[in-house]
């Protein structure tokens, strides 16, 4: 067949404009707001996702003993793992799935997905900041991950026994068909202060927002979970690096008791004793107006203690807690702050016989605490006494945080700090005895289906 | 004048002339149609004073010796008028179009959108609806009138199946598009489909099996509707058409769905009262609602009014139903007005369409309603001999859509929430004026906001949607160019290329009149204790506004080759290369302290965390409602389709096609992704061995290919998706789409056998067909170990299975001056779900909406599954189920022991078997066609009973309270539990999703009469019009049958209310 020469150009014309759209003409990205992951920009993105980070599990404190319910509000609790935290039931979900599982899984795989990206990229000497401070922030938010899990699901770290005892899975790569086993505990504690040793080198002192993690907020974490460890002169020297750099404690003279949020509503706003904004997992118990706080807690606080308006309202057994680090009635604060570090390091240096100093530090936060003028300062006369003294400020001060599981299940090894846990629901009781198995949560069913590890024997 | 379109089409870099070539004698030439431009196969062809002749082959060509001295050639085919013309002087091959003859037989040729192909070559599976059978419906928009006419074809009714309307032959995809690809006039038609006004459409063509639908490739794995628009023919007089239609619609029946009655509710608050369920909300911190009666009842015991006074007033409100007042103001009977004109006109070298359109609508809804103009021209010029068509159309269309009623769904004793409504609400007083409704907070504290300055917290349903003022508009407009060239009378080059854009634009504005900003403005006022006010939101309106902007580019080259061969050999084919880009650019942008009158907003601070006037305790940000979005759609595709036949009676058809697309990051569509079909036909009663008398009309025909379906959802790589609203305004990032370089398109495997008859004398004439289906690599969710940081892994990972039959019978059971005629349409579907790793726990199957898809692998897509019901107890009115093989009464355990495989599988939630049957009877002038549609084979849920709601005193859905057991016996009557003395979950859980729910839905409805009376000129000569038709129309007529014994529509079991029945009376002419 003849084609016409005209013919032929104009064919020849539309082939080639077939070829030079084949160029790019697919590469068109079809949503602007949707891309792949890789500057920092995109990373710092990623970590500023707050439905993700800054959030930490919750069942732990509906297990200790912070709050009380009675059986109304125990019925209108909405989920069942909630009511079988309370009752520390055999089984804890009933098939349904485990947030407080889930969602430190997904922190880990976001920061995986920050950590696998920053090893592709090749920063130059302008960008080696934003490369560290991104490193830093993925690591210390993995740790913080691995940490919160270790608590919920491994047992209380015991040198003796780290190596034996299984730990949690440890991902180390965002690639999700990668399977992890739960290893060891020694391991899991190993990688936390590993990844936040190296977190500490690379953060920056300070940071825009602080659900952004800082040098502080590494060191902060270390000296929490070197005193979950019962290290306690590496808690010691953490605690006190990071006081070096912020011991700000709000003087609660300052604020008004009456106030539904007597603390500012932070990230948005600053609170100088906050070191790192972390929020619980939200559960209908923490904002339920049935949630009261139990009754031989509040009998703690002294008159004069101004920490018992500011944390608490209402009145007789309708007592409730209002005194949120978050300022913000819905979340239960669960991040880092200077208190913490006064009572750690006032902790670690009565353990250790130096009595003065402890003392310097425990007296430096209640007088911020207490009305103005009534506060006389403790002294005491043996190491016993002031350990005493401090763990039971420690008792008040960082209540409803979801702490006090950590710190239950590290004190009960010592038989004069051991407490048995009771409760009422319809007329039945419940109990949990030191070292009980049930201060491991089980593993959620759907991990035991997709990943063959050891379920956690109740 | 031919230098200068030479000039012309130069400039286009288009194709020339062709020289033509000098040719001995005999004559050659084409017959063609003058409407259809199509060649007539069949057409004799002979010299007037002789009588030799020859027959035109499948491309309309002969060729003829013409002996000397003969000068005159007669041309004449069967439903068309003869023509003489003169023989030629010169050997040139010539054309010759012949004009039908009127009330001819029409071709049946069906478009793919490609290309028109013939019925009777095609060896797929396509339906074509006509202009007539189209029009049978009146409606607003094309695809209502596809309902009931079109075999396989099925509407997915109900309340939630707005999304995925229709389906052809079932579904095949998960969490893909699951819509038809629809097609207007050679190119995809992604707007809105209410864009396109019925009265412009000729034909629609619905392409089922894989060789009629992948042309289409990737986008046809749900079948495709073809819509073609009407044009103008060559050599036509000046047609001049309307069409006016007016229809009114009943009001609907608002009872229709069970509520509790006043009475009932009532006597709930005060068995509620009296248990002290009303002090938690007294004592409430953030000082919720609470409902009248209650209220009395508090006053009564606080010593406000007396016990006598108190049970007055209960029982002056509850003789008021609400139902009543949402009748009274709410709703009205809906008016819809149709108006079209369409002209058409032609001569031997050039041919136009115009047309108009209004369209008028009133709803249902009190001040709702739809106002849609539609305007089309449309152009083709022959030239070069006719050898270059050039063809440019235009098509607009502007609506307006006013929503100023938001419907009573919403309204209740909170916010959005329609079930905490009580029953007993007045929404006016008797000379109706609005009255407010208890609503969010309780009295005690509106009034104390309203001493604060706050402005009033009071809520009138009635008064919101008098003042609404929320319309969206919409103007759509469409350019095309098409250039086509014949190069050689078989070989056709053609360019074609598309310009749509469509805006929309939506406008809302709440003003102070509106419950929503005045309880906003409320919520961030701060009083400083001593009359001062500070707003952190101005006081004034509320001014939404959005607008999508959305254009599609399309750009087809194609050559097409038709060409035949002596006698027995005819190849048509045709290849191609298309472009398409769609781009959607969108933004939404609120202004606060809005005043219309001087079109001013004031700015607000959005990064401020507020503390909320009625939540003590709760911080808020100013709610910031900008958005944006640009999307951007690109493909690039080549295709083929080749048919050949042989001695007329064998055709072999193939057909592929590879597509690409800007899909994000897939490592597969590097190489995009090919499609193909094959098919064969065998016109059997051609063969010479076939000699059955009464079938005198027999074709088989087999086909096999792949159509495809895109999930641009998600991608081979690890993607994030920016959002804002963090608590510290910054962008943030989410994750939406972790790894996945296996990632493949989804493709539909079909296998299509079907036949085609005439018989009886042509009285029967009908098709049959049979069709197997695999979903293949179909997009589904696998559970991960969540420690992996996802829960559920969304790749190819299922694949489905369906098979079914389509048949369509026409039968003429009269003929004569008492016509009777029927169209009986049958199809089977079924399909089945092979391969789902993922299993979610038995209770998300058991309590599946009917828009909700879990798929089992086993079971359909669709389906109804339930817990055991092993009846009430006769003694206490307590449902019963199955646990361990004993009637239980242990619901929580009967809930925790239940598997997805130990659920009682009822059956499937979409038709099974499902058609119409279609009478018409024509008498002189008169017509009336009648259609019966009709469904099986599946299951529907009703609702049970919430007694969890019942006793949170939002009971006003649980209309079947009525029917619960009261007393022993009663279980004989009914299955609605009786009233348990405290809320069990577990209990509502069980009896809802049990089998005492689930009903069998078949039914049997009389959809729509149709009654005409045509004047004719041809009858009475001094009319000054053609043709011209009266006609009535009613829809929704009634459900003949139905196998549940419930009140419910089986399609409808869950709605409001089902379709109400409409009257339209219309008029329909040609000059």
């Amino acid at each position: 067949m003849k084609i016409h020469p005209i013919l032929q150009i104009a064919l020849l014309a539309v082939a080639c404009l077939m070829c030079a759209c084949q160029n790019g003409y697919l590469k068109k990205a079809p949503d602007k707001s949707v891309l792949v992951p890789e500057t920092y920009a995109d990373f710092t993105a990623l970590m500023d996702n707050m439905t993700v980070f800054n959030n930490s599990p919750a069942l732990q404190e509906i297990g200790s003993d912070d709050y009380r319910t009675g059986d109304a509000g125990f019925t209108a609790l909405t989920s069942e793992l909630q009511k079988n935290s309370y009752i520390w039931a055999a089984d804890i979900y009933e098939g349904q799935p485990c947030p407080d599982w889930n969602m430190p899984y997904q922190q880990v795989f976001y920061a995986n997905i920050v950590l696998d990206g920053l090893a592709a990229l090749k920063p130059a000497a302008a960008e080696q900041e934003s490369w560290n401070t991104a490193r830093g922030s993925a690591l210390f938010h993995r740790a913080f991950a691995f940490y919160n899990l270790a608590q919920l699901f491994a047992a209380a770290y015991d040198p003796a026994s780290a190596g034996t005892l299984p730990g949690i899975p440890l991902r180390l790569t965002a690639d999700v068909n990668v399977k992890a086993g739960r290893g060891n505990l020694k391991q899991v504690y190993d990688q936390v202060i590993h990844d936040l040793t190296e977190a500490d080198q690379l953060l920056p002192g300070q940071v825009a927002y602080k659900n952004r993690p800082s040098k502080t907020a590494a060191e902060a974490l270390l000296a929490r979970v070197l005193l979950s460890m019962g290290d306690y002169t590496r808690a010691a020297t953490y605690a006190t690096a990071a006081l070096s750099r912020n011991h700000n404690l709000t003087d609660y003279n300052g604020l008004d008791t009456l106030a539904a949020n007597p603390f500012p509503y932070i990230p948005a706003a600053d609170n100088p004793e906050v070191i790192f904004y972390d929020k619980l997992i939200s559960y209908g118990f923490s904002s339920s107006t049935r949630t009261t706080v139990a009754p031989d807690l509040f009998s703690l606080y002294a008159a004069d203690d101004l920490r018992r308006p500011v944390f608490f309202a209402g009145s007789g057994p309708n007592t409730y807690f209002k005194g949120r680090y978050t300022g913000f009635r819905l979340q239960l604060f669960g991040g880092l702050a200077v208190d913490e570090l006064f009572l750690i390091r006032a902790e670690c240096l009565a353990r250790q016989g130096k009595t003065g100093d402890a003392l310097a530090d425990l007296n430096t936060l209640l007088k911020s605490r207490w009305r103005t003028g009534t506060y006389q300062d403790f002294t005491v006369s043996s190491k016993d006494e002031l350990l005493k003294k401090v763990l039971l400020e420690r008792r008040k001060e960082l209540v409803f945080r979801g702490i006090r599981w950590s710190d239950l299940r590290r004190l009960n090894k010592d038989p004069a700090f051991a407490t048995t846990l009771s409760r009422t629901v319809a007329g039945k009781s419940y109990t949990l005895a030191p070292g009980d198995k049930r201060y491991l949560f089980p593993i959620p069913q759907q991990e035991l289906l997709a990943n063959d590890i050891e379920q956690n024997e109740r | 004048m031919k230098p200068l379109i030479r000039t012309y089409l130069f400039l286009l870099c288009l194709v020339p002339a062709i020289v033509a070539q000098a040719q001995d004698n005999p004559v050659t030439g084409t017959v063609r149609s003058a409407e259809t431009r199509l060649p007539l196969h069949g057409a004799t062809v002979h010299l007037k004073e002789s009588s030799g002749g020859v027959l035109t082959d499948s491309l309309g060509r002969f060729r003829l010796a013409v002996p000397k001295g003969q000068s005159v050639l007669t041309i004449s085919f069967i439903g068309f008028r003869s023509r003489e013309i003169p023989v030629p002087l010169n050997a040139e091959p010539i054309e010759v179009f012949l004009e039908p003859a009127a009330e001819a037989i029409p071709e049946v040729v069906v478009s793919t959108g490609y290309q028109q192909v013939p019925a009777e070559r095609a060896t797929g599976s396509f339906v074509q609806l006509d202009n007539k059978l189209l029009n049978r419906r009146i409606s607003t928009g094309i695809l209502d009138r596809l309902e009931d006419v079109t075999p396989g074809l099925l509407f997915n009714k109900g309340k939630s199946a707005g999304a995925n309307l229709i389906s052809i032959r079932g579904q095949n995809t998960i969490y893909g598009n699951a819509n038809p690809l629809v097609v207007l006039d050679n190119f995809p038609f992604d707007g809105d489909i209410n864009d396109i006004n019925p009265n412009d459409v000729e034909s629609i063509s619905v392409l089922k099996d894989a060789a009629a639908a992948s042309i289409w490739g990737s986008r046809a794995g749900n079948g495709v509707i073809v819509i073609t628009t009407k044009k103008g023919k060559y050599n036509q007089a000046l047609k001049i058409g309307f069409n006016a239609a007016a229809t009114v619609g009943e009001k609907p029946d608002l009872f229709y769905q069970p509520r509790m009655s006043s009475a009932d509710f009532a006597a709930m608050e005060k068995q509620l009262f009296a248990a002290g369920f009303y002090e938690q909300a007294e004592n409430g911190y953030n000082n919720p609602a609470i409902t009248p009666v209650a209220e009395i009842l508090i006053a009564g015991r606080d010593g406000q009014i007396s016990a006598l006074e108190a049970d007055r007033q209960i029982r002056e409100l509850t003789t008021h139903d609400v139902r009543d007042d949402f009748n009274q103001y709410f709703y009205r009977k809906s008016i819809s007005q149709q108006y079209a004109l369409n002209l058409t006109r032609g001569t031997d070298i050039q041919r136009f369409n115009l047309s108009a359109g209004y369209d008028h609508n009133c709803d249902n809804l009190v001040r709702n309603g739809y106002e849609r103009y539609t305007f089309n021209a449309g152009q083709t010029l022959a030239l070069l001999k006719k050898k270059l068509e050039i063809s440019t159309a235009f098509y607009y269309t502007q609506s307006k859509t006013v929503l100023d009623n938001p419907g009573t769904g919403l309204i209740g004793l909170n916010s959005g929430n329609g079930a905490s409504l009580y029953p007993y609400a007045r929404l006016a007083d008797a000379s109706g004026n609005p009255l407010a409704i208890t609503h969010d907070y309780r009295e005690s504290f509106i009034a104390g906001a309203r001493q604060q300055g706050l402005l009033d917290w009071s809520y009138s349903p009635l008064e919101e949607m008098r003042t609404g003022d929320n319309r969206n508009t919409a103007a759509d407009y469409r350019i095309n160019i098409a250039l086509s060239y014949k190069i050689r009378p078989y070989l056709t080059a053609a360019v074609l290329y598309q310009y749509g854009r469509s805006i929309t634009d939506k406008r809302q504005l709440q003003s102070l009149a509106s419950y929503y900003t005045r309880n906003l403005i409320n919520n961030f006022t701060q009083a400083d204790g001593s009359g001062g006010l500070t707003y952190a939101i101005p006081v004034g309106g509320i001014f939404d506004v959005g607008n999508i902007s959305a254009t599609t580019e399309d750009f087809r080259a194609q050559l097409s080759f038709n060409r035949q061969w002596g006698e027995k050999h005819s190849l048509t084919a045709i290849g191609g290369y298309e472009l398409r880009q769609f781009h959607t650019l969108s933004g939404s942008n609120r202004s606060y302290g809005y005043d219309d009158t001087h079109a001013t907003a004031l700015p607000v601070d959005y990064t401020g965390y507020y503390p909320q006037y009625a939540i003590p305790g709760y911080l808020s940000t100013v709610p910031y409602d900008n958005s944006f979005a640009d999307l951007t759609d690109r493909n690039l595709s080549y295709y083929a389709n080749a048919a050949y036949t042989f001695l007329d009676r064998y055709t072999v058809s193939g057909s592929g096609r590879l597509d690409r697309s800007n899909l994000f990051g897939v490592k597969a569509n590097q190489q995009g992704v090919p499609l193909y079909s094959a098919g064969l036909s065998w016109n059997i009663s051609k063969e010479a061995f076939y000699q059955v008398g009464w079938l005198p009309s027999l074709k088989l025909r087999l086909t096999y290919g792949y159509n495809g379906n895109v999930n641009k959802s998600i991608s081979a790589y690890t993607t994030a998706q920016y959002l804002t609203g963090n608590p510290i305004n910054t962008t943030y990032a989410e994750v939406i789409n972790p790894p996945n370089p296996e990632l493949r398109w989804e493709r539909v495997r079909v296998i299509n056998a079907g036949i085609d008859f005439v018989g009886l004398g042509n009285r029967l004439s009908g098709t049959i067909e049979a069709y197997f289906k695999r979903g293949l690599d179909l997009i589904g969710d696998i559970p991960y170990a969540p420690s992996a940081g996802i829960t559920t892994f969304r790749g190819n990972t299922a694949n489905t299975r369906g098979h079914g039959i389509d048949i369509t019978l026409n039968s003429r059971n009269l003929t004569g001056a008492f016509q009777w005629q029927s169209s009986l349409l049958l199809s089977y579907v079924t399909d089945k779900v092979i391969d789902y790793a993922l299993k979610q726990d038995a209770g998300s199957y058991s309590s599946l909406a009917d828009n909700e898809v879990f798929p089992l692998a086993g079971r359909p897509f669709y389906a109804v599954y339930s817990y055991r019901f092993a009846g009430l107890d006769p003694q206490t009115g307590d449902p019963r189920g199955d646990l361990n093989g004993q009637p239980s009464k242990d619901y929580s355990g009967i809930l925790a022991a239940a598997r997805p495989d130990s659920l009682l599988y009822n059956g499937p939630a979409r038709p099974v078997v499902f058609g119409a049957f279609r009478n018409t009877f024509t008498y002189k002038n008169f017509s009336l066609s009648a259609n019966i549609s009709y469904r099986f084979g599946y299951y529907f849920r009703q609702r049970g009973i919430y007694y969890a709601s019942v006793l949170n005193s939002t009971g006003y859905y649980e209309g079947r309270y009525a029917e619960r057991w009261q007393q022993p016996g009663d279980e004989h009557h009914t299955t609605v539990p009786s009233l348990p003395a405290s809320i069990d979950n577990a209990r509502d859980s069980f009896y809802n999703y049990s089998s005492a729910t689930v009903e069998k839905a078949g039914n049997i409805r009389l959809q729509d009469i149709s009654l005409a009376y045509e004047f004719k000129r041809s009858a009475n000569r001094g009319l000054p019009f053609s043709r011209l038709q009266v006609y009535l129309y009613a829809n929704n007529i009634g459900i003949i049958w139905k196998a549940t014994k419930t009140r419910f529509d089986p399609d409808y079991p869950s709605a409001d209310y089902p379709p109400v029945r409409t009257v339209a009376l219309g008029l329909r002419g040609d000059f």
